[in-house]
């Protein structure tokens, strides 16, 4: 008896087992049963990111924390698709005639809390900025003096010397509030602070953007839901949950997407990826500039490509039109270490193209000739194994090399051993590719990101410069407030790292999103109608501008 | 040895090697090149804040110093904090254990109930055709990485047949159960939902098969071959003769000894599912220790690095004190010391 009542439990068992197994697609999907208990489905949009990113805005610098910030923070200021300062927290703001301070009458606006947004909670937002000195902080810690609240709504920054890209920088101190932060400190190394809140901004926002935080899974996604009091205008078809999924894991995309459980893909798929995802019936590829540029880094300080000679002949040894077209389809061609779309740009002084004369008449004039032919020295070539497309370029590079008898010694690199590889001037490779993005939309963040004796050691520069003249030339044309003349001093110092090749730009990072065709991404559809998207880092995913029909 | 002397022998010695195990893996977290603080607080951060974040975690004094500082910590449940995370290493610890034991739970499951059942099939049939081809999906199963297993299981089931969700522990929409024991289909159950008990389980699936496969299959051929050995011996014929059932036999006196040097290697393997499951994790979005694991060591978060390979070391050692304890009950000569 006691058997058979078995029995027939498994046999149900295994007829249950085989009936999900035999089913549609929609097996996949919640069951019923389990339907009745969900916080409903609709109007979410999910989007995969890479792994990593945190949403405490005074931490991360990486476009998943960076996502978080724009969509559950606001700002005095944002930039628009044109890269332009446009106001939202601040009704308007002044600019003192010696640059030096910037005063912002601020909107009525309501944190998540609902309480209002004073000008004391951007004082306590810059100074944790400055006091932590972590994420974005470092764009804030040379030139801002002290923030001073005038009254509720109008607040004061003063510089410690003028900075001409303020207003492009001021986005990325995203206002606290100082209330619910302060109820929630823990203890910590900041005096009257404790830990500033990190601890309890690790899983929760204090902030009055358009979204608030509904839910995390730390390390594996977070979602934010609408925020009904928002003080702006928000898209009325704007999705009103967007989770945002920390994988970009390939097959897992592909599955989720061909299954409905994602809506928008991250831009870090291999080019056969996207392909594969543009055939699911209902998905279409879609593409915008990012501001980021590919740049080959090369090592001035290490032999041989310490011989301004031999780093010409690698600018000339690149196929730049096999890049763009075959290996990063839909990229352009760079022509300065700084993207076209940004103020300040300049191409003077960049004339490489892919010519394997002029590379053998570099390579003739340069000391280490007879030591590279005869194979002696080899140029290392390092790639980041999270992007595997890099390898591509890699041996593209290593193959053209092979032609004028000069070996390429490719080595392939996980992030975290790259930046450590940057470390020291021994460790540094010959070369290495990376995508490196500006912290604002102007000339100055890349020159100083690349060249800027600060960033020497860092994954930002692989050259090692250290150059105090160079150095100078960045810091005046920063603080020049003249626009005009700034884009001169700008123009200059491009064609002065162009010309000694202190690195080599390859491409402009087109950025690819595989989506759904019932949204419609607002950077994706200007860029295809020729207009521009915006290069700074996280504001093309301002959810509250997207449409889903 | 009477076998509780024989346990309380193994967990003595276990503390040793707990306490071992965190020297090394202490020592070997912050001798390894790169700059703590510099990976911590990322390329940008400024001097004073990496001075700050150096005092803050004791990285300025001598390697001895900060062990004190950090084994008192972990005597009172303070792993310090993640550098990743922003947050207690102990809550992190707490946060992502459930879900890989979760995984880990059915991985065992399938391991021992698979490798006994293809193990038996395949002594049962030893040299037919059935255990040809069981033999074949064994070399397949021990050849093929986990996570290239996984990523034809994902394609297949959640791609083209769609019949299975692959993507973190329950599908969109549905929210978790209220927490008690952190394992999604027990908690379910618990709480009256057993439809999304359903749900996670089926989100189990793949990655607990996935896990499992390798092992199993490695483990069916050694007690096929333990069976197949053990099956001429002379106390067996004999019991025949008496009339003993075959089926008594099989599985009590021939299963039983055969057991032994897969029991051995399954402990092993249990042991080490924890460790190897964060492509796993990775690959299906599964929010485990062991993903958290990685990303640790890939951030250098020291103390989240230290936390959790502690967690596997004691895993690693709760697992071989019950293996040990098993083959001991299967094996009486072991708890006796050794045969004599």
């Amino acid at each position: 008896m006691k058997k058979r009542l078995i029995s027939m439990v498994l046999a149900a068992a295994m007829v249950g087992t085989m009936m999900t197994g035999c089913g549609n697609s929609s097996s996949a999907a919640p069951s019923d049963a389990a339907q009745t208990e969900t916080s409903g489905n609709e109007g979410t949009i999910r989007i995969s990111q890479s792994p990593g990113g945190v949403i405490d805005p005074g931490v991360g610098i990486d476009c998943t924390s960076a996502i978080s910030y724009v969509n559950m923070y606001s700002s005095l200021v944002v930039p628009n698709l044109d890269n332009e300062p446009e106001a939202s927290l601040a009704e308007s703001w002044d600019i003192s005639d010696d640059g030096l301070v910037y005063t912002f009458k601020m909107k009525e606006a309501k944190f998540h809390d609902g309480s209002d947004v004073l000008a004391s909670d951007v004082v306590f937002s810059m100074n944790r900025l400055l006091t932590m000195g972590e994420g974005f902080g470092y764009l804030f810690a040379t030139c801002v003096d002290e923030a001073v609240a005038v009254d509720d709504h109008t607040v004061e920054i003063r510089l410690k010397n003028a900075f001409a890209p303020f207003l492009s920088i001021v986005p990325r101190c995203y206002i606290l509030n100082e209330d619910l932060v302060m109820e929630n400190i823990q203890e910590g190394s900041y005096g009257e602070y404790g830990d500033y809140g990190k601890a309890y901004l690790a899983e929760h926002d204090a902030g009055s953007g358009a979204y608030y935080l509904s839910d995390i899974k730390t390390g594996s996604s977070y979602t934010m839901t609408l925020f009904e009091d928002y003080f702006e205008e928000v898209n009325e078809k704007a999705p009103k949950v967007v989770e945002v999924v920390q994988n970009t894991e390939t097959a897992a995309i592909r599955t989720m997407m061909n299954n409905g459980e994602l809506q928008i893909s991250d831009q870090w798929q291999t080019n056969e990826a996207y392909n594969a995802l543009d055939n699911i019936e209902g998905v279409d590829v879609g593409s915008n500039p990012s501001g980021q540029i590919l740049y080959l880094m090369v090592n001035t300080k290490k032999a041989p490509t310490d011989d301004v000679h031999v780093r010409r002949a690698l600018a000339y040894m690149i196929d730049y039109d096999q890049v763009v077209n075959t290996l990063f389809p839909g990229f352009q061609k760079a022509t300065s270490s700084v993207p076209a779309s940004a103020f300040g740009y300049s191409d003077a002084g960049f004339d490489y193209e892919f010519d394997l004369e002029k590379a053998q008449s570099e390579l003739e004039q340069s000391q280490y000739y007879d030591q590279l032919k005869s194979g002696e020295l080899q140029i290392e070539f390092e790639w980041n194994s999270d992007v595997p497309d890099q390898e591509k370029v890699a041996l593209l590079v290593q193959a053209t090399a092979s032609q004028l008898g000069i070996g390429i010694k490719v080595i392939k690199a996980p992030w975290a051993t790259h930046v450590e590889n940057c470390g020291s001037i021994e460790t540094t490779s010959n070369t290495g590719l990376c995508f490196g993005a500006g912290d604002y939309p102007e000339a100055g963040a890349y020159l100083y990101q690349r060249f800027s004796s600060d960033t020497a050691g860092t994954w930002q520069q692989m050259e090692w410069l250290q150059d105090p003249v160079l150095d100078e030339k960045i810091s005046t044309a920063l603080t020049t407030i003249d626009d005009d003349e700034r884009s001169a001093l700008y123009a200059e110092i491009q064609q002065e790292v162009s010309e000694n090749c202190y690195g080599i730009p390859i491409a402009e990072q087109i950025e690819k999103h595989a989506y759904f065709d019932n949204i419609t991404i607002p950077a994706i559809e200007s860029a295809e109608a020729g207009g521009s998207s915006c290069i700074l880092l996280g504001y093309n995913y301002t959810f509250k501008d997207f449409i889903v029909e | 040895m009477n076998l509780k002397k024989f346990i309380l022998h193994r967990i003595l010695l276990s503390i040793v090697v707990i306490f071992g195990l965190s020297i090394v893996i202490f020592t070997i977290a912050r001798v390894v090149p790169g700059d703590p603080a510099r990976m911590a607080l990322g390329a940008t951060a400024t001097q004073e804040a990496l001075e700050n974040f150096r005092a803050e975690n004791h990285l300025n004094d001598s390697l001895p110093v900060q062990y004190f500082y950090w084994i008192t910590g972990v005597l009172h449940g303070d792993f310090g904090k993640s550098t990743v995370t922003n947050r207690a290493v102990a809550k992190d610890i707490l946060e992502f254990l459930p879900a890989t034991i979760e995984i880990v739970f059915f991985s065992t499951l399938l391991l021992i109930l698979g490798t006994i059942f293809v193990g038996k099939m395949a002594a049962k049939y030893k040299n037919t055709v059935i255990d040809g081809i069981l033999r074949v999906f064994s070399y397949a199963g021990v050849a093929m990485p986990g996570f290239v297993v996984a990523i034809l299981l994902l394609l297949l089931f959640g791609y083209v047949w769609q019949i299975i969700p692959v993507f973190g522990r329950l599908s969109p929409g549905i929210n978790p159960p209220t927490q008690i024991t952190g394992l999604y289909v027990l908690d379910a159950l618990l709480t009256g939902r057993p439809g999304v008990a359903w749900n996670a389980f089926l989100h189990i699936l793949i990655p607990s098969v996935s896990l499992a496969l390798g092992g199993m299959f490695q483990d069916a051929r050694l007690l096929r071959n333990a069976m197949v050995e053990n099956s001429s011996k002379d106390y067996l014929a004999a019991m025949k003769g008496y009339g003993v059932p075959e089926k008594k036999i099989n599985n009590k006196y021939l299963l039983k000894p055969s057991l032994i040097p897969a029991v051995s290697c399954m402990g092993m393997d249990i042991a080490s599912l924890m460790g190897n499951a964060f492509l796993i994790e990775t690959i299906f979005s599964w929010p485990g220790i062991s993903k958290y694991g990685l990303t640790a060591m890939l951030s250098k978060d020291l103390n989240a690095i230290s936390g959790v390979i502690m967690v596997f070391g004691f895993v690693f050692v709760v697992v071989n004190i019950v293996v040990d304890v098993v083959v001991a009950y299967l094996d009486p000569r072991i708890r006796l010391g050794g045969g004599n």
